[in-house]
């Protein structure tokens, strides 16, 4: 089994710092709701926000006799997630005369995947991962109504995958055998080799969204977004075992192969009401991600070396759909300065019993503090520091047996233990209207 | 024609030349008991009946019958070209205490041209004859055994001639044969007296003869146990009013030395003597627990523990040649002292076979690298169970109980991870299921005393904790029999045909029973080097190099004699070497969250699928251990499997074997998972103040989220 699971964007949180949202224009407009640019002044406008995120997860994995044996030493490794997104509302006068303006833009929620020690117990699960997309956008923002906007874009997304885990040629060999029969020791260093994969492709993607003025202190903004399901394309490159080398220095273990994988992305719809009551604004956000679409991977490994990797590969996630909330209070302390917190709470959508090392998946819990600062008359500035914790897993049965097919998507090592993550994320934006 | 069955049997059990009743020292006496009853005497004279004449030349001989005095000579009559023509019939034999009683009742007629000298009278010639109906033979014969070798001693014989039953004439005598009246009263006694002492004379020692040699190659015939010979003596005989009880001296070695049996020291082979057990009325045989272990032992010696893992090495090659190119796996399993046979005590029809020193070794070949290799060591205990097959009449043993020992494992120097405890695992889960399965049904008795004059087929079996009975049929063979026997195809092979061939036969012979009747066969001019018995001939047709499936083949009946069918069937058949390809339709991948599921099935093929499939789903452990099977069935290979009531929270595997036409296999696997509640969040993580706090904040949206997930 190729462990494909890329736990990158399960790590991740809602794009943006304290003030991102629908109803919010920032730099992360251009992935939340690009209609809410609509209620900006008609000038060109340029939007940039920067977020450096850090997750820190641990597992403690048990024993597969827990009352007979110690469990494992804890391990844990840190992975960076780097996101930058940027937007631009261009006022044309010609289209301004009829409600329409244009903007354009790109992100890139980028992260890292998982990537436990090489000597740890879960090296299995990646010991090196990095989920990068690049996506940029254009369209159309339609102001019928003083109160009513509405957005529609689309454009490419570019998507790179680089994956590395140890691979355990005895469990391979072992699943070929009659059950029960196993030759060889499972997780024997011996014979432990390593797997790296490189894939990219590119798909497209598109948005619509709205955003309405309900009251004149309360705004609706609604966003919602779609990419067809790229087909990402590298090579699949196996390192034979330390053993092999060593007891086998004729024979060269190297398997190559070109790998495909159909990686369907979740649809979602973000919503979020900003209510405006004197200096403070109260901004409640809920979103919906197909995260289903995910539940199951299959790449196809074609033109292999040695056919022992030909052939279809199960990544099993077994991802529900996702419910996502939060909510922004913010007050106006000066007509330069607002301040915001922000709490957001992100569910676990994987079943505990599914959740393994590659396969990580915790409900967040994020709470953000921010500024908002008027640099000038068109410029602005906002800050954002957030600290993320994800509630411990504790898994104590898997559906996960290294006893099962490899077919299955279910032959993976022992995942019982406990499971925990922290974050930490820093956010700049920066924000500047241009002409007159 | 009709012989008289009660002498031949004296003499088949008095007339074993000594030559041939070899008793060597470490025979195992008394261990072979077999009742002789009417009916098997029957079938065992009826062969050697036929080595009897049916006719006796008359001696030329000259008798004065009576002295004319003075000038005149006697009178004489010299027989010649006469014979004595045999039919005797309806043979009656009692057994009264420790005698054999034998009474024959039959007719004799003798004729003979004669050359007479009648005192004045001119020389003359002429044919006579007599004919005496109603000839009684009567003989008591008493047996004894000494030095291996059987006596028997007759103690009384007796010709008894009802003279009121006797016709005489003269033919071509001219004018003495109405004036020589007293010639009659010569040919009633004189003639008839001397063909009736001249049987009496001849006919012990014509049936001497002729039994000699039957005696002493049935005697000094191997018997078959598969590839043991199997010699038995007479050593003692007991005669009762229910039949005779004849004790065989019975030794068993091996045809052949098997490789893995060479060189290895036998210390279990011998085995003391043992006392024969005396059976009730009945055709039977009777065979004790020992003479069992010396069977055992000598079939270990041909080879029977000689597994070929053939057919384990190329699973684990392909599995390692994927990942060592050119790998070769090579499995041995030997096992190194005669096992241990005893008939369980508590249970009728039950075996054991303690298999004390069994090694192995997996060993791993890698082009340019050397040899990798673990070695083991175990004892078994195979617990089985001994039977009749129906069909093809011979004794199986049937494993039903397997019990394995510690295993110890050596591994070498450079062992590949190999393990002790992995060693363990393999030889326990995959080495061991198919050792028991070789196993089964192994034709410990297949064909006794065939290839000689007598063939013996069980009918059934019973055992106790002294030894096994057996009810068995003694099919007589004619010595003369040169005719072939017929070969007959019961259900041909329907090819496209997998490369294990099964022929069903139904050939048959004028003399060898139809469950005896063997079959020789021939592929592409190679000739099978053993002959296959049973009704159902089985025979893997190799693959040849250029990958080409048609093969032509021929298989003969061959009988008890030796006679092969020269008119044997030759067909040609398309082998098909390709398996099917088996794969799950839209399989259940991960969770699913009910206890049962629909998998459909595709299987496909070159040619042609076959009807159904074998499927079985078990419980997949986490440890390295058999699947535990819970649902075998088997079914139509076009509907979907149905499985209900899976067990929750449980890795289900489901092993699905399809089928081509041919009767190729192939097996697919699949696993899922059954999980009826998935612990989402509602009960997965432990509250803290936090998340109770943003729980409350945000309850319409928890709400909302338990009732999708919950």
């Amino acid at each position: 089994m190729l462990n494909l699971l890329l736990t990158s964007l399960l790590l991740g949180s809602p794009t943006g710092g304290v003030f991102a949202g629908p109803t919010h224009a920032n730099g992360s407009t251009i992935y939340w709701a690009p209609a809410v640019l609509g209620r900006l002044p008609p000038q060109t406008a340029v939007m940039a926000e920067f977020v450096g995120y850090v997750t820190h997860v641990t597992y403690q994995r048990a024993a597969e006799d827990p009352a007979t044996q110690p469990g494992y030493p804890e391990v844990s490794f840190t992975s960076p997630t780097p996101d930058l997104s940027v937007t631009f509302l261009f006022n044309i006068d010609a289209l301004e005369s009829r409600g329409i303006r244009l903007y354009a833009g790109g992100f890139s929620p980028s992260g890292g995947g998982t990537r436990w020690p090489k000597d740890g117990p879960q090296r299995y699960g990646g010991t090196f991962g990095n989920y990068i997309t690049y996506g940029a956008m254009g369209g159309l923002i339609w102001t019928p109504h003083p109160r009513v906007s509405f957005a529609a874009g689309g454009g490419p997304l570019y998507l790179n995958v680089k994956l590395e885990n140890a691979y355990d040629f005895g469990a391979f060999i072992n699943s070929k055998l009659t059950p029960g029969a196993d030759l060889f020791a499972l997780e024997d260093p011996a014979l432990e080799g390593y797997l790296k994969l490189g894939m990219d492709g590119w798909t497209v993607m598109g948005q619509l969204s709205a955003d309405v003025m309900v009251l004149d202190n309360l705004e609706l903004a609604v966003g919602f977004f779609i990419a067809k399901t790229p087909t990402v394309d590298g090579n699949v490159e196996v390192q034979g075992p330390a053993a092999l080398r060593d007891a086998l220095p004729n024979l060269v273990v190297n398997p190559r192969g070109r790998i495909l994988l159909p990686y369907p992305l979740p649809w979602f719809v973000s919503a979020e009401a900003k209510l405006t009551l004197g200096k403070w604004q109260i901004a409640p956000l809920l979103q919906f991600q197909r995260r289903s679409r995910q539940r199951v991977l299959v790449a196809r490994v074609v033109e292999s070396e040695s056919d022992f990797i030909e052939g279809d590969q199960v990544s099993l996630r077994e991802s529900r759909d996702e419910w996502v909330m939060g909510m922004r209070i913010a007050r106006q302390l000066s007509d330069t300065l607002t301040l915001a917190v922000r709490g957001d709470v992100i569910p676990r959508n994987t079943p505990k019993e599914a959740i393994n090392p590659v396969g990580l998946d915790f409900t967040l819990i994020e709470g953000n503090v921010g500024a908002r600062i008027l640099t000038g008359e068109r410029t602005a500035l906002e800050l954002t520091a957030s600290g993320v914790y994800g509630i411990p897993v504790n898994v104590e049965r898997s559906i996960f047996n290294p006893r099962a097919d490899p077919s299955s998507g279910l032959a993976s090592s022992s995942p019982i233990g406990r499971y925990s993550a922290l974050g930490a994320k820093i956010m700049i934006a920066f924000s500047a209207r241009l002409g007159d | 024609m009709r012989l008289s069955y009660s002498v031949l049997i004296v003499a088949l059990l008095g007339n074993a030349r000594p030559a041939a009743a070899e008793c060597a020292r470490d025979l195992i006496r008394q261990a072979v008991v077999a009742r002789i009853t009417q009916q098997s005497i029957d079938s065992i004279l009826k062969p050697v009946g036929a080595l009897v004449p049916e006719n006796v030349d008359f001696p030329q001989t000259t008798t004065e019958v009576f002295s004319c005095g003075g000038w005149f000579d006697s009178t004489t009559i010299t027989t010649e070209r006469g014979n004595i023509h045999l039919a005797l019939s309806q043979i009656q034999v009692d057994l009264d205490g420790g005698d054999v009683v034998i009474d024959v009742a039959g007719d004799i007629e003798a004729n003979a041209d004669l050359a007479m000298e009648v005192c004045l009278l001119p020389n003359a010639n002429c044919s006579a004859g007599v004919t005496a109906r109603g000839v009684a033979v009567h003989a008591r014969a008493a047996i004894s055994v000494t030095e291996c070798v059987p006596n028997i001693v007759i103690s009384e014989f007796a010709i008894t001639i009802d003279n009121n039953d006797i016709e005489a004439h003269l033919d071509d005598c001219g004018a003495y044969t109405y004036v020589v009246e007293w010639l009659e009263d010569w040919l009633r006694g004189g003639l008839l007296d001397y063909a009736t002492q001249e049987l009496a004379a001849f006919l012990p020692e014509l049936i001497q003869t002729q039994l000699a040699a039957v005696t002493t190659e049935l005697l000094s015939s191997n018997l078959e146990v598969r590839d043991v010979s199997f010699r038995a003596q007479p050593e003692w005989i007991a005669i009762d009013d229910t039949g005779i009880m004849v004790s065989f001296a019975a030794a068993s070695s091996p045809d052949r030395i098997a490789d893995c049996a060479r060189g290895v020291a036998i210390a279990d082979n011998r085995i003391e003597p043992d006392e024969g057990i005396r059976l009730p009325a009945g055709t039977s045989i009777a065979v004790s627990g020992r003479l069992g272990q010396n069977i055992v032992t000598s079939a270990w010696q041909a080879g029977w523990a000689c597994l070929d893992l053939s057919s384990v090495a190329p699973g684990v090659t392909n599995v390692l040649d994927s990942v060592l190119p050119g790998a070769h796996t090579e499995v041995t399993l030997e096992v190194k002292k005669a096992p241990r046979f005893t008939l369980t005590p508590s249970e009728v029809g039950s075996a054991n076979l303690e298999l004390t020193d069994v090694r192995g070794s997996v060993r791993i070949d890698v082009p340019g690298d050397g040899d990798y290799r673990a070695d083991f060591q175990t004892s078994l205990s195979i617990g089985a169970d001994i039977a009749v097959t129906p069909i093809t009449r011979q004794i199986a043993l049937t494993p039903r109980e397997f019990r394995m020992g510690a295993v110890d494992v050596t591994l070498g120097q450079a062992s590949l991870g190999f393990s002790e405890e992995s060693i363990d695992r393999f030889v326990r889960n995959e080495v061991a299921p198919l050792f028991t399965s070789s196993l089964a049904e192994l034709p410990l008795v297949s064909n006794l005393f065939s290839a000689t004059l007598v063939g013996v087929s069980i009918d059934s079996l019973a055992t106790s904790q002294n030894g096994a009975t057996a009810e068995i049929e003694v099919t007589g063979v004619y010595q003369t029999d040169d005719v072939p026997p017929k070969t007959t195809f019961a259900k041909e092979p329907q090819c496209p045909c997998a490369p294990e061939l099964a022929f069903t036969m139904k050939s048959s012979d004028d003399t060898t029973p139809f469950e005896m009747v063997r079959h020789r066969v021939e592929i592409d001019g190679q000739i099978m080097p053993q002959l296959f018995a049973g009704a159902v001939v089985k025979v893997k047709v190799p693959r040849p190099d250029n990958d080409g499936g048609q093969h032509r083949v021929r298989v003969a009946a061959v009988d008890l004699a030796g006679n092969v069918d020269p008119d044997a069937r030759v067909m040609d058949l398309a082998i098909d070497y390709v398996p099917p390809k088996v794969s799950f339709v839209n399989p259940p991948i991960g969770i699913i969250p009910a206890d049962g599921a629909r998998i459909a099935i595709a299987v496909e093929d070159e040619t042609a699928v076959a009807d159904t499939i074998d499927y079985t789903v078990a419980v997949v452990g986490r440890e390295a251990v058999v699947d535990e099977v819970f649902i075998s069935r088997t079914q139509s290979a076009s509907d979907p499997i149905e499985l209900f009531g899976l067990p929750d929270a449980t890795t289900i595997r489901l092993r699905v074997i399809g089928r081509d036409r041919a009767g190729n296999t192939t097996e697919a696997r699949t696993s899922f998972a059954v999980l009826a509640y998935p612990s989402m969040g509602c009960a997965g993580a432990r509250p803290t103040n936090l998340t109770g706090l943003l729980l409350l904040v945000g309850l319409a949206f928890a709400r909302v989220r338990r009732r999708q997930r919950c």
